[in-house]
């Protein structure tokens, strides 16, 4: 009869095992400085073991991301995009209240729900769990699915609703693209955690909104 | 030379975030929230250099368990919310056998059915290979409740995989059947 402790060992051994191929995420230290801002250097503090395009790449990034919403596209200067307010209109959508800027249009686009529109530079993520972005949807958008995921894992956290719904706003996209997408891949769901604070298991829906009608 | 400059720093966390990010990530269950955990964990270790400096993976370590601590805590006075689509969860992909199969030795999905102390106990103690008196110390508990912690852990381990390829091989019984 096996001891607790050698259970444990065997356990601890199979554990390490399955984690084998867990390794840390090259943006890691980008998105410290974004969290951080620039109380930190994140970039030099060596979490990547990417090259200088990733940090290249990253201080972009985060120049995107604290521009705030007018100015994604341009080089404005530096504004946090939780300061605009974003909640001063309720709409109703399937019993869930969705709040969102004043004169933001929804409209129902297939299975999911159009909001925002280009000039506003918004648009919303539902979250419907057990669906996958596809290469065809973010081709439709003249972007691969990879930029799709760098993009949402670049996202700014705006803010959430009561009903779970989200403000995301994507850095280093032009402000008139907006992606339609039937989400989520376990990578993208963990990007959305990490953008939003929050578990995908929380998240009602998933859906990022589009002017275009494909969704 | 200030802190943010160390070269210590950014050796260790060459050196280590990956073993930590695996540490995270068993006690988290998740791979986005581990990651977050461990730049916080890291960042705050960076703004406590001084002190850290001495023995940094014991440091990070600690406050890894915090900030789990502090999840834990606000996860469990969340309200759970409702889907916002009338039956979304009857539209979720049914796994078949093969991906039963698949998951049949996954300890890590395991693990999360522990309740958080004593998934950390493992953690620490088998995976981290932590001795039980510094597991005690880091977790802020007596070295006996890391051993009963670690008994019931194992039992529920055990448990669970037994049902798990006990399930696995009734579905594929039935599978070869309709064959």
């Amino acid at each position: 009869m096996l001891t607790d402790e050698e259970i444990g060992q065997e356990i601890g051994a199979r554990l390490r095992a399955e984690l084998d191929g867990i390794d840390v995420p090259p943006n890691l230290g980008q998105r410290l400085r974004r969290r951080h801002g620039r109380r930190l250097a994140a970039t030099r503090v060596g979490l990547a073991a990417g090259g200088a395009a990733l940090i290249a790449a990253a201080a972009v990034s985060v120049a995107a991301a604290t521009a705030g919403p007018a100015a994604v596209g341009t080089t404005g200067a530096h504004r946090p995009v939780a300061s605009v307010p974003v909640r001063d209109q309720v709409v109703r959508l399937d019993g869930y209240e969705v709040k969102m800027p004043a004169g933001v249009p929804v409209r129902r686009v297939g299975a999911g729900y159009l909001v925002g529109n280009h000039a506003t530079g918004y648009f919303t993520i539902f979250l419907e769990r057990g669906k996958r972005l596809g290469p065809k949807l973010a081709s439709a958008h003249g972007l691969t699915v990879h930029q799709v995921r760098v993009g949402i894992r670049s996202a700014w956290w705006v803010g959430t609703g009561k009903g779970g719904e989200l403000w995301v706003q994507i850095p280093g996209l032009p402000a008139t693209e907006f992606l339609v997408a039937k989400v989520l891949g376990a990578g993208e769901a963990a990007a959305l955690r990490f953008a939003t604070g929050l578990a995908v298991t929380h998240l009602p829906v998933v859906h990022v909104s589009c002017a275009a009608p494909c969704g | 030379m200030g802190v943010r400059e160390d070269p210590v720093f950014e050796a260790f966390v060459r050196a280590r975030s990956a073993a930590l990010l695996r540490t995270a990530y068993l006690l988290t269950g998740d791979r986005g929230a581990a990651e977050d955990l461990l730049q916080t964990a890291l960042l705050r270790s960076l703004r406590r250099w001084r002190t850290a400096r001495s023995a940094p993976e014991a440091y990070v370590r600690q406050v890894l368990v915090n900030l789990c601590r502090d999840n834990w805590r606000r996860a469990a006075a969340r309200p759970r919310e409702l889907p916002l689509l009338p039956g979304a969860e009857a539209v979720q992909p049914v796994d078949g056998p093969a991906d039963r199969i698949g998951q049949r030795r996954d300890l890590v999905s395991a693990l999360a059915l522990l309740p958080p102390g004593q998934r950390a106990v493992i953690v620490f103690r088998f995976v981290d290979d932590l001795p039980v008196a510094e597991t005690a110390a880091l977790l802020g508990i007596s070295d006996g409740t890391v051993k009963s912690y670690t008994s019931r852990a194992i039992a529920t381990l055990r448990a669970a995989l037994a049902d798990s390829d006990d399930d696995i091989e009734r579905q594929s019984a039935e599978v070869h059947r309709a064959h």
